[in-house]
C-alpha cells in the first residue's frame, strides 16, 4: 500500500514536471499548440463545474461569455494597443457585463432557464454576426499579446500564459469550492427549500457563482484571441457551449480536477478523430448519451475512488486538521412568557380555496406551543406562513413586535424564525456534519479572504457549533456518514440539529414524531423539552396526541382553516368542539 | 412586399413552427423533459422527405407519411435508450437533457454522413403557381403548407379527444400516478407520445424542407420552434399553436419593419421577455409537477 | 374477499404498517379509521400495488396481489377514489368518466356504464361538459366516485372521501355510498372522520401508529374509549 501510494506521489510529480517543461522537451511542435488550447477551454469548463456542476445551474450558453470576452479583448487590442493584461481584464469586464444582463433571468426554475439561456446564447451568436464593429461573419484578426513592447508570438509563450491562467484558476476555484460558499452552492443544487431554510440566499449566491464563472470565460476568450490572431462569430455557437457542457458532464460533476480530466478527454477525441472528421460529433454525441445513462458520475468517479483508498482522508474537511470541540452558539435571551410571534386575522387563499381563514395566535417566549388539528385543517399552510415559504393573502405576522409577513423565508431563517419540514430536506450528498455546518450559515462571517484563501477559521467556527448541536441530538457518532444514507429518525433529528446550530429564538417543528417508532418518539420527546431548556421557543404541529398533551404548554386547534379552540392541553382535551372535529359529531357525545 | 403577402408567408412559417412546437409541449407536458432532440426530428423528417420526393419521385403527401413515420421511430428510439432507462434509475432531469442534446448531435452527424454537407432543395412540385384569394396572391405551395398544417393540427384534436390512446395521453399528461390507478399503462403511454411528438416534427420537416431547402443543420431553425413553444405556453399545445403562429407573422413582420439582420435573433428574444414577464406562456398556466 | 394479511410496509427501521391483518367479506362496507399518520393510506396504496410489502400478504380472493403492478389490479376489479380526488383537471367530467372505463374499452359497454353512472350520480350528468379543474370540492368527489365506478370494480377502495368537503357535501356523498353497499358493492373506506365513516359501514378497524388496537362492527365501534385514545391520547 505504503508503495503503491509512493507510486502515485513520484507519478503525479513526474506528470507536473512534463507538464511545465513540456515545450522545450516535445519532439512535436503542434503538441504545444494542442495543450494551450486544451488549458484554455479548461478554463471554461472549471467554470461551469462552478455554475453547473456545483450549483446545478443549467447554462447552455457559456460559449456566448467566452465570445464576448474574445470580442471585447479583441477589440480593446485592436483599437487601444495596451498591454495584454488589460486585454484579458477588458474581456472579464465585457463578459460580466453581458452577464449582468443575462441576471434578470436567474429568477427562472430550472427547464425554463435552460431554454432562456440557449435563447440568450443564440441572441449574442446574431448579434456578433451583425453588430458593425464586430467585423461580421469573416471575423476580426487579433493582433499579438503585448507586455511592455515584447510581443507574444510563438505557441511556447502562449502555453506558459494559458498553464499560468488555468493553475490560479483552478486554485482559486478549488478552493472556492470547498468554502462555505462552494458548500451552499452544492447545498442549492441538491435541496433548494432546505437551503432556504438555512437562511442561504438562494438568487445571490447563483448570481455570485455565475459571476466568477462568466469572468473566467471572458478572460478565457481574450486569451485565445491573442493566441490564434483570428476570431470569428461561428467559434462561438451553442453547439461549442454544449461541447463545454460535455467536458462537465463526461469529466465528473462537482469536482475542479473532474473538469480537467473531462476537457482533456473530449479535446483527446476531438484529435484522434482528425482523420474521421466528419465521425467527430457522432462520437461526442454517443459519448454524452452514454455517460448520461451509464456513468453519471463521470470518469472523475474512478479517480475519487482510487484517491479514498489509497489517501483517505480523517480530517473533516480539506481546510480543517482536526475536528474542533463542540461549542454551543450564543442563543438569545429574553422576558419568558412575553409574547413572541404573533399572527393577526391570517388569511390564505389559493384559487378559490381557503386554506386559512383569519387566523389569531400567540406564541409566548420559552414555552412549546402545540398546532393541532385533524387532517387538511391548514397547519402547514400556518408553518409555511410562519416561515415565509407561502404568503399569505390577509393579515399580519409578528416577531419580536415587528412585522415580518413581507420578508422572504431566507431572510427570516437568519432572523432567527427557523424551521423543519414534514418530511425532512437534507442535503442527501454531503456528511451528517455539512449539514449541520450549513444551518450556521446566517451567522458566518463571509469574506472574499475567507471565500478564496484561507476558509479555515469561518469553517473551523461553523463546524464547532455543529459539533455541538449534533451532541445534542445524539449523532455525534455519525459525523461522516453521508446524509441521504441515514435512517428516517436520524434524518429528523439531523434536521433539527442543523436549525439548531443557528441558535433560533423561535423553532417550527413539522411533525417530528412522524414515521418514527415508540422509542423514537419518546427520544425525540426529550430532544424538544432540552430544546425548551435552553431558552428556544418552539412551535409544534404533530398528530400525536399523547406526546402533544405531555409537552406543550399551550395549544392552538385549527379545523377548515380555522382556530376553534386555544388555550392548555387540558383545556383543549375537555373541549367538545375538538372531540367533534376529530371524532365527528355524534363521538363527542 | 404587401402588408397581406407578408401575413401569408408569416402565417405560413408560423404553421410550421406550431407544428413542431405542439410536439416539443407535449412531451414537455407529458413527462416535464425538455426534449433537445426534437428539433433533429425535424431535420430528419426533412432529409427524409428530399429522398421520398425527389430520388424516388413519389408525391409529397407520401412524403409527409414516409417521414412522419422516420421520425417517431427515431424518437422512440431516443425514449427508450436514452430517456427511460434514467427515468428508470430515479435519474435527474437534468440528464435526460443532457442524453437529449447527445443524441441531437449524433442525428445531426448522422444527416450530415448520410446525405452530405451541401443544403437541397426539394423539387418544386407547385411550380411556383399564384393563386388568388379574394385579392390577394397566395403561393400554391404556401396553401398546400398551410391546409397540410391544419390538417394536422385538427387530427391531432380528433385524436385526443375521440380515441382511447389520446385520452390515455392527457391522462397520463396530468397525472400520471391516477392514470396508473385507472388502470393505463403509463409506460407505453410514454412511449406514445415521444412517438406522436417526433411525427409530428418529421411531417413538419418536410414542409419546412419544401419551402427552404433540406440540410442537417436545419435544426437551428427548429431551435427557434422551441421559443414558439415557449411563447404560448410550455407544456400546453393550444399555447404551442399559437404561439408558432404569432411568432412566424412577428418574424416576418420585423423582418422587413425593424430589420432584416436581426430577423433570427427576434424569436429568441421574445422568448426570454415572454419567460420573464409570463413564464407560463400566452395560455399556460402553472402545472403541478408530477 | 380482499385480505391484509400480517402486511408489514415501509423502511426497514421504521414500518408505517407493522403486521396488518384485515379482512373484508364480499358485500361488505369497512372502514379502516385513526389519527393521521396512523398508516391508513399506506395501506390503500399497498393493496393497489404502490407500495409493495416487507413481508405479508395482500390477497384478493385468495389470490396473492402483493406489489402489482396497479393496471393489473384495475382489470381484477380494484378502483380507488384517492384521497384529494385526483380528477384529471384539463378533461372534461365526460372524459374523466370515460378514462375510468379505460380497460374495458368497447363502444356499448362504456355508453351503457356512462349511463348508469349518470343515473347514480346525476349532478354528474349535468356537469358532463364541464372541465374538471373548474368543478367544486364536493363535485370533483362525485367524479371520482363515477371514474372508479366506470370500471365496473368489485372492490372499491376509497382514502378520506370526507376530507375538505363541507358537511352537506359529505352527506350527500356518504348517502350515495350507502346506496351502493345496498346494492351489494364490497367497499373498504380509509377516513379520520370516524363518526360519518362508522354510520355508512358493517365492520370497522381502529389503526394507531401502524397497528390494529381495535375493531368489531361499526356501530359498537364508535364508542369505545380506545377510539378516542387513538385520536386524542389516553
Amino acid at each position: 500500500m505504503a508503495l503503491l501510494r509512493r507510486l502515485i506521489m513520484l507519478a503525479t510529480a513526474l506528470l507536473v514536471g512534463a507538464v511545465l517543461l513540456l515545450p522545450f522537451v516535445t519532439p512535436d511542435p503542434y503538441l504545444t499548440v494542442f495543450l494551450s488550447t486544451t488549458f484554455i477551454y479548461a478554463m471554461l469548463s472549471l467554470g461551469l463545474q462552478l455554475t453547473f456542476g456545483a450549483a446545478g445551474m443549467i447554462i447552455l450558453c457559456q460559449a456566448a461569455f467566452y465570445g464576448v470576452g474574445a470580442y471585447g479583448g479583441a477589440l480593446v487590442a485592436a483599437r487601444l494597443h495596451v498591454p495584454f493584461p488589460l486585454t484579458i481584464a477588458a474581456g472579464m469586464v465585457s463578459a460580466t457585463l453581458a452577464g449582468l444582463v443575462m441576471a434578470p433571468i436567474m429568477k427562472l426554475k430550472e427547464v425554463y432557464f435552460a431554454m432562456a439561456t440557449i435563447s440568450f446564447g443564440a441572441i449574442v451568436t446574431v448579434l456578433l454576426r451583425q453588430l458593425p464593429f464586430t467585423g461580421g461573419v469573416n471575423g476580426l484578426n487579433v493582433p499579438a499579446a503585448e507586455l511592455f513592447g515584447f510581443s507574444f508570438r510563438a505557441a511556447e509563450q502562449y502555453y506558459y500564459l494559458a498553464l499560468v491562467a488555468l493553475v490560479v484558476q483552478y486554485l482559486c476555484f478549488r478552493r472556492l469550492l470547498a468554502s462555505p460558499f462552494g458548500m451552499c452552492l452544492n447545498a442549492i443544487r441538491q435541496n433548494e427549500s432546505a437551503a432556504r431554510a438555512c437562511g442561504i440566499p438562494v438568487a445571490q449566491l447563483q448570481i455570485k457563482a455565475t459571476a466568477w464563472a462568466v469572468a473566467a470565460a471572458g478572460a478565457a476568450g481574450a486569451l485565445m484571441a491573442h493566441f490564434q490572431g483570428f476570431i470569428a462569430p461561428d467559434m462561438f455557437t451553442t453547439s461549442f457551449s454544449l461541447w463545454v457542457l460535455g467536458m462537465v458532464v463526461v469529466g465528473g460533476l462537482q469536482s475542479m480536477g473532474g473538469a480537467l480530466v473531462g476537457t482533456l478527454a473530449l479535446a483527446l477525441v476531438r484529435e484522434y478523430s482528425r482523420g474521421f472528421k466528419e465521425y467527430v460529433q457522432l462520437v461526442y454525441g454517443l459519448l454524452l448519451v452514454l455517460f448520461m445513462v451509464l456513468l453519471p458520475r463521470g470518469l472523475w468517479g474512478f479517480v475519487e475512488r482510487i484517491q479514498q483508498a489509497l489517501f483517505p482522508r480523517h480530517a473533516p474537511h480539506r481546510y480543517l486538521k482536526e475536528t474542533p470541540a463542540g461549542r454551543p452558539p450564543a442563543f438569545a435571551a429574553g422576558t419568558p412568557g412575553e409574547p413572541l410571534l404573533q399572527t393577526e386575522k391570517v388569511t390564505c387563499a389559493f384559487g378559490g380555496v381557503v386554506a386559512l381563514n383569519a387566523v389569531d395566535m400567540t406564541v409566548r417566549r420559552g414555552e412549546i406551543h402545540g398546532l393541532i388539528g385533524p387532517n387538511g385543517a391548514g397547519k402547514t399552510t400556518l408553518l409555511n406562513a410562519l416561515s415565509g415559504f407561502n404568503r399569505p393573502t390577509r393579515g399580519l405576522i409578528a416577531f419580536k413586535g415587528r412585522t415580518v409577513s413581507r420578508l422572504p423565508d431566507y431572510v427570516r431563517a437568519s432572523a432567527g424564525i427557523n424551521r423543519t419540514f414534514q418530511s425532512p430536506q437534507l442535503f442527501p450528498e454531503l456528511s451528517v456534519l455539512e449539514n449541520g455546518l450549513l444551518g450556521y450559515y446566517p451567522k458566518m462571517r463571509h469574506s472574499f479572504w475567507s471565500s478564496v484563501v484561507d476558509p479555515g477559521p469561518v469553517l473551523a467556527e461553523a463546524t464547532a457549533h455543529a459539533v455541538w448541536a449534533l451532541q445534542f441530538v445524539g449523532l455525534e457518532g455519525l459525523l461522516e456518514v453521508q446524509a441521504g444514507n441515514l435512517s428516517y429518525g436520524q434524518k429528523k433529528l439531523l434536521e433539527i440539529a442543523r436549525v439548531l446550530a443557528n441558535a433560533p429564538e423561535l423553532l417550527l417543528l413539522d411533525e417530528p414524531a412522524a414515521g418514527l417508532t415508540p422509542a423514537e418518539v419518546t427520544a425525540m420527546g426529550g430532544v424538544v423539552r432540552r430544546i425548551r431548556a435552553l431558552g428556544v421557543t418552539v412551535l409544534i404541529i404533530e398528530h400525536n396526541m399523547p406526546l402533544m398533551m405531555e409537552l406543550c404548554d399551550s395549544m392552538t386547534v385549527l379545523h377548515f382553516g380555522e382556530v376553534i379552540a386555544d388555550g392548555t392541553p387540558a383545556e383543549i382535551r375537555a373541549e367538545p368542539a375538538v372531540t367533534a372535529a376529530y371524532l365527528g359529531e355524534e363521538a363527542a357525545c | 412586399m404587401a402588408l397581406q403577402d407578408q401575413l401569408v408567408v408569416g402565417l405560413t412559417l408560423g404553421a410550421t413552427y406550431a407544428l413542431i412546437a405542439i410536439g416539443f409541449s407535449l412531451v414537455f407536458r407529458s413527462v416535464g423533459l425538455l426534449n433537445f432532440t426534437h428539433p433533429e426530428f425535424m431535420m430528419m423528417g426533412a432529409m427524409v422527405g428530399l429522398t421520398v420526393t425527389s430520388r424516388y419521385n413519389l408525391s409529397p403527401i407520401f412524403a409527409i407519411l414516409a417521414s412522419g413515420l422516420a421520425s417517431g421511430l427515431l424518437a422512440l428510439l431516443v425514449e427508450r435508450t436514452a430517456i427511460a432507462p434514467i427515468m428508470k434509475r430515479q435519474g435527474q432531469r437534468i440528464n435526460q437533457i443532457i442524453a437529449s442534446l447527445g443524441w441531437a448531435t449524433v442525428l445531426t452527424n448522422a444527416a450530415m454522413l448520410i446525405w452530405g454537407p451541401q443544403p437541397m432543395a426539394y423539387r418544386h412540385t407547385f411550380g411556383g403557381t399564384v393563386w388568388k384569394i379574394g385579392s390577394v396572391p397566395v403561393a400554391a405551395q404556401h396553401v398546400f403548407i398551410l391546409s397540410s398544417s391544419l390538417v394536422l393540427m385538427v387530427a391531432l384534436q380528433l385524436f385526443f379527444k375521440y380515441t382511447r390512446l389520446g385520452l390515455a395521453m392527457r391522462a397520463t399528461a396530468d397525472d400520471s400516478t391516477m392514470a396508473l390507478l385507472t388502470g393505463i399503462e403509463t409506460r407505453h403511454i410514454v412511449s406514445a407520445t415521444f412517438f406522436l411528438s417526433g411525427s409530428l416534427a418529421g411531417m413538419a420537416g418536410v414542409l419546412i424542407g419544401s419551402l427552404f431547402y433540406a440540410s442537417f443543420d436545419l435544426g437551428q431553425y427548429g431551435l427557434r420552434a422551441l421559443s414558439a413553444a415557449v411563447i404560448g405556453g410550455f407544456g400546453d399545445p393550444v399555447g404551442a399553436v399559437l404561439g408558432g403562429f404569432v411568432l412566424g407573422v412577428v418574424e416576418t413582420l420585423s423582418g422587413t419593419y425593424v430589420s432584416s439582420a436581426y430577423r433570427d435573433a427576434m424569436a429568441f428574444a421574445i422568448a426570454i421577455l415572454v419567460l420573464l414577464v409570463r413564464p407560463y406562456g400566452l395560455v399556460g398556466r402553472r402545472r403541478r409537477t408530477v | 374477499m380482499l385480505k391484509l394479511d400480517k402486511v408489514v410496509v415501509g423502511y426497514a427501521a421504521a414500518p408505517v404498517l407493522h403486521a396488518v391483518s384485515l379482512e373484508i367479506n364480499r358485500g361488505e362496507a369497512v372502514a379502516l379509521i385513526g389519527a393521521n399518520g396512523a398508516g391508513k393510506t399506506t395501506a390503500l396504496r399497498t393493496i393497489t400495488g404502490l407500495l409493495k410489502p416487507r413481508a405479508g400478504r395482500v390477497c384478493l380472493d385468495d389470490q396473492d396481489i402483493s406489489g402489482i403492478h396497479p393496471p393489473k389490479g384495475v382489470q381484477m376489479g380494484i378502483a380507488m377514489v384517492p384521497e384529494g380526488r385526483r380528477i384529471f383537471p384539463t378533461m372534461t367530467v365526460r372524459e374523466n368518466l370515460l378514462v375510468g372505463a379505460y380497460t374495458g374499452w368497447q363502444k356499448r359497454i362504456v355508453e351503457t356504464r356512462l349511463r348508469r353512472v349518470f343515473e347514480f350520480l346525476p349532478r354528474l350528468f349535468d356537469l358532463k361538459d364541464r372541465m374538471g379543474g373548474s368543478l367544486s370540492g364536493g363535485e370533483q368527489q362525485l367524479l371520482a366516485l363515477g371514474r372508479a365506478l366506470m370500471s365496473e370494480p368489485r372492490v372499491l377502495l376509497l382514502d378520506e372521501p370526507s376530507m375538505g368537503l363541507a358537511p352537506i357535501m359529505i352527506k350527500q356523498i356518504f348517502e350515495r355510498l350507502a346506496v351502493l353497499k345496498q346494492a351489494g358493492m364490497t367497499i373498504l373506506m380509509v377516513e379520520q372522520n370516524a363518526a360519518m365513516a362508522l354510520t355508512v359501514t358493517d365492520r370497522g378497524y381502529v389503526l394507531e401508529n401502524g397497528v390494529i388496537v381495535a375493531s368489531g362492527p361499526s356501530a359498537t365501534l364508535l364508542h369505545t374509549p380506545e377510539l378516542k385514545k387513538a385520536y386524542l391520547g389516553g
